[in-house]
């Protein structure tokens, strides 16, 4: 069988470490290659070899048998090789056509105007390719998060890419959108497109590939095809051990007092009439879609949203008008989903960020800071949350993989010993070691009486982690979980709004 | 080896005051070389002509770091009319100066809150808000230009704008004090900690328990009641008030931060630096005034230098480290 795309031998290092020891994988047309491996194991750097962004050191590739040395991003473009990346990259005030076609816009007669008529005719071809109902002049910024990455994928096949690779593709999509995407990756194959298909998200990585290759520290770990590998044998290969059980034994149950009770909250078009409770030492999971309301509910709760009406009270005591400095002062702590943009201040340092919500406890008179004291708090938190530097004071977050840098938000809030802990998605983009850690850290958390409410779009980490798992649809609580174990399919039912009555009158 | 020379760009890169300090060593080996007639009376002159630039470049200093484009445009306004206000309530007794401190922090007060009240509650783009409030400001200079007379300096102002201790100015003690305080703040405090959280990311720092509302009002009021400040002590030194008293702090204010490695984005201040920045930037202006060129033609040259230092610095001050 021919070859779409041949990697060999490639070898990558900055500043003196190796990142890529001589990695080799292979393409073939109308076939997709899953690419998996923890965060730091090589995936970003071979593929920003394979975009012009690096050259490597050693190591050749062919693209259709030729040699292929790019020299910068758009030798790829030129080559067709496409990109579709996890933050994608359209411009949500230009419309759809002019997106597809905003480096280099057909001219009219030669004149310097856009030549509307051939970018919309261009434009609705590739847009009925990826089965995208929707007229070419809308803005983007009225698209969803699915239909831009189709956009994105339309935009690749207006430049005739022969090679197109997925970065994380699904993690801000809703499970309908999954799947729509999936059909399209299925039609890009038959069209004899090769795919590459990076995702910690497992599951879709063997729903769509046809072989799979994995990488630990730079090295190829294996490869072969889908068909064996397994996601137990992809994950022992990751982390080069095998992993019995992800999900830690809870030692503890949860205890009687409520800690969070939320009556009847409402919001229109986002809440309707929610009540829920956590109590001490309870994980309380909450299933449902992307825009089903479960992270607004969570940012009503701390008091980033604003709600209509209802009552949310903690430890028994109301919490009126919440704003995130009330929430906080009566104990409620919120891991957020966009941990980049919201839960941490990327240049600040460890120590910095480790203090931030709770300044007045290192104070001193006059609100002088005990720098002395946060290095010392801010050291023993990495060491409790087993962080990969003691440098707390040195190291700025950014510079922190994913995995490290969730620690130190949850670090952060910890050292105010939250009665109520929100974690909204508390593993994404996270790698396999890291998660197991953060699973820990939550364990712990119950173990000492907090109360957890997690969200999750991974309803294996809610079932796997949760003591009732509450489903919510169009901002509705659907149905209600309370025993283990859980039934899979019928929280899925919920989610996705076809109304599930098992333990709803519980 | 090469560690060392790592460590020392890192150094050059987190202590971004040291490019003013050496501009400043360099323009003062320079004319010391070249003419006789710069002597150590006259960098006096050039520490107190900084001082007095220092006090609204602090303020500046403040209202940048808290990012998003924010920025103070109604200081010179602000100088002017506090310079008037100065005038004006001055009886020349100490009792009558006490009156005078009054109106003047009041205004500086009042101003201020009339910033943040624009840009927070309304959310009108700092620029915007501070160029119509300093607009505003103005206008009633004008109104009050008139009923202006003679000027009975209070002997403590006098002291304080014009006085030595021991060979040194006040104003210059007064800045080096100033320093120090926005130094600690800044570098030591909780309120400084949240400043640069703010400036960095409103989001996180919102989400952290930070009243974003509350720090940024407060470095639009800190500004304007330094401005206020250096009006009333810009008013001891000329000894009276006109109507462009307080127009060249708009470029030094900003230009001063700038040179001193303030980021510009926000997130990240260095009182020192602000003040060497200024200390470069006047010392810049007092180059050319040896060298004889027209005023025109200082401001102009004051003006390039600004773009160039943001220009060369587009990558080392004007972005984020990384």
């Amino acid at each position: 069988m021919s070859t779409l795309l041949e990697v060999s031998g490639l070898t990558k290092s900055f500043f003196g470490v190796t990142v890529l020891h001589g990695v080799d994988f292979v393409v073939r047309p109308g076939e997709a290659l899953g690419l998996v491996g923890e965060n730091g194991s090589g995936k970003s750097t071979s593929m920003n070899i394979l975009g012009g962004v690096h050259r490597p050191e050693a190591g050749t590739m062919r693209l259709d048998g030729q040699a292929y040395a790019p020299q910068n991003p758009k030798d790829a473009i030129s080559a067709g090789i496409a990109f579709i990346h996890q933050e994608l990259n359209l411009f949500p005030n230009l419309s759809v056509e002019e997106n597809l076609f905003v480096d280099a816009f057909p001219r009219w007669n030669g004149l310097p105007f856009i030549d509307r008529r051939a970018i919309r005719a261009q434009t609705e071809a590739v847009l009925h390719e990826v089965d995208l109902d929707i007229r070419p002049s809308t803005p983007v910024a009225r698209l969803s998060q699915g239909e831009r990455q189709l956009v994105e994928i339309a935009k690749a096949l207006s430049r005739k890419a022969r090679l197109i690779i997925f970065d994380e593709p699904t993690t801000s999509l809703t499970r309908p959108e999954v799947d729509r995407l999936f059909g399209i990756i299925a039609k890009l194959k038959a069209r004899g497109i090769g795919i590459i298909y990076i995702s910690h998200a497992l599951e879709d990585v063997l729903a769509v590939c046809d072989s799979i290759a994995v990488l630990r520290d730079g090295h190829l770990a294996g490869a072969g095809p889908a068909s064996e590998m397994p996601i137990g044998r992809m994950i022992s290969l990751m982390v080069g051990r095998s992993i019995d059980t992800i999900y830690p034994d809870r030692q503890t149950a949860p205890g009687k007092q409520v800690v969070l009770a939320v009556e009847a909250l409402s919001q229109p078009g986002v809440a309707e009439k929610i009540s829920l409770e956590v109590r001490a030492g309870e994980i309380v999971g909450l299933a449902g879609l992307m825009g089903s309301g479960r992270s607004e509910l969570a940012r009503m709760i701390f008091g980033l949203d604003r709600f209509a009406s209802g009552t949310i009270r903690v430890n028994g005591q109301p919490l009126d008008d919440p704003t995130p400095e009330k929430a906080i002062e009566a104990g409620i702590a919120f891991l957020t989903e966009d941990r980049r943009g919201e839960g941490l201040l990327m240049d600040f340092t460890i120590a910095e960020n480790t203090v931030i919500a709770s300044l007045d406890s290192v104070a001193g008179p006059l609100g002088i800071l005990d720098n002395k004291r946060i290095a010392s708090v801010s050291r023993e938190m990495g060491r409790s949350m087993h962080l990969s530097t003691d440098k707390v004071e040195e190291t700025r977050v950014k510079h922190l993989s994913g995995g490290n840098q969730q620690k130190v938000v949850i670090g952060k809030w910890l050292r105010r010993e939250p009665t109520l802990f929100i974690l909204d998605e508390p593993t994404r983009g996270i790698d396999v070691g890291a998660k197991q850690e953060v699973y820990r850290i939550i364990n712990a958390l119950t173990a000492r009486g907090s109360g957890v409410l997690l969200i999750s779009s991974e309803i294996e980490e809610l079932i796997g982690l949760s003591d009732r798992i509450l489903t919510i649809s169009r901002g509705e609580i659907v149905a209600e979980f309370n025993n283990r174990p859980f039934d899979r399919e019928a929280i899925m039912a919920a989610a996705t709004g076809q109304r599930a009555w098992e333990g709803a009158s519980a | 080896m090469a560690e060392q020379r790592q460590s020392l760009s890192v150094a050059l890169r987190e202590k971004r005051w040291i490019w003013p300090l050496l501009g400043f060593l360099v323009l003062w080996a320079i004319l010391t070389a070249l003419t006789a007639r710069f002597s150590l009376s006259s960098l006096t002159g050039v520490a107190q002509s900084a001082a007095f630039l220092l006090l609204p470049a602090l303020g500046q200093m403040l209202v940048v770091t808290t990012g998003r484009g924010n920025i103070d445009l109604s200081i010179p306004s602000t100088v002017t009319l506090a310079a008037y206000l100065t005038v004006l309530s001055s009886s020349g007794s100490e009792a009558g100066f006490g009156v005078t401190l009054v109106l003047v922090l009041a205004l500086g007060l009042l101003a201020g809150a009339f910033n943040a009240g624009l840009v927070l509650l309304l959310r009108i783009p700092a620029m915007i808000a501070t160029l119509a409030s300093g607009y505003i400001l103005a206008t009633a200079t004008l109104s009050v230009n008139a009923r202006i007379g003679s000027f009975a300096k209070p002997p403590l102002l006098a002291w304080l704008a014009t006085g030595r201790v021991s060979g040194v100015p006040v104003m210059v003690i007064i800045a080096v004090v100033a320093t120090v305080l926005f130094a600690v703040l800044l570098g030591r405090s909780a309120w400084g900690r949240k400043l640069f959280a703010v400036g960095q990311s409103v989001e996180a720092a919102r989400l952290a328990g930070v009243r974003v509302w509350a720090v940024t009002a407060s470095t639009f009021v800190l500004s304007a009641v330094l401005s206020s400040l250096t009006g009333m002590l810009l008013a001891g030194y000329a000894s009276g008030a006109f109507l462009e008293m307080g127009t060249p702090y708009l470029l030094q204010s900003v230009g001063a931060v700038v040179l001193g490695g303030t980021l510009i984005a926000g997130g990240s201040a260095t009182a020192f630096g602000t003040l060497l920045g200024g200390l470069l930037l006047v010392m810049i202006v007092t180059t050319m005034q040896v060298a004889g060129l027209p005023p025109g033609a200082q401001d102009i040259l004051q003006g390039i230098v600004i773009i160039a230092v943001l220009s060369v610095a587009g990558g080392r001050m004007g972005r984020r480290l990384s």
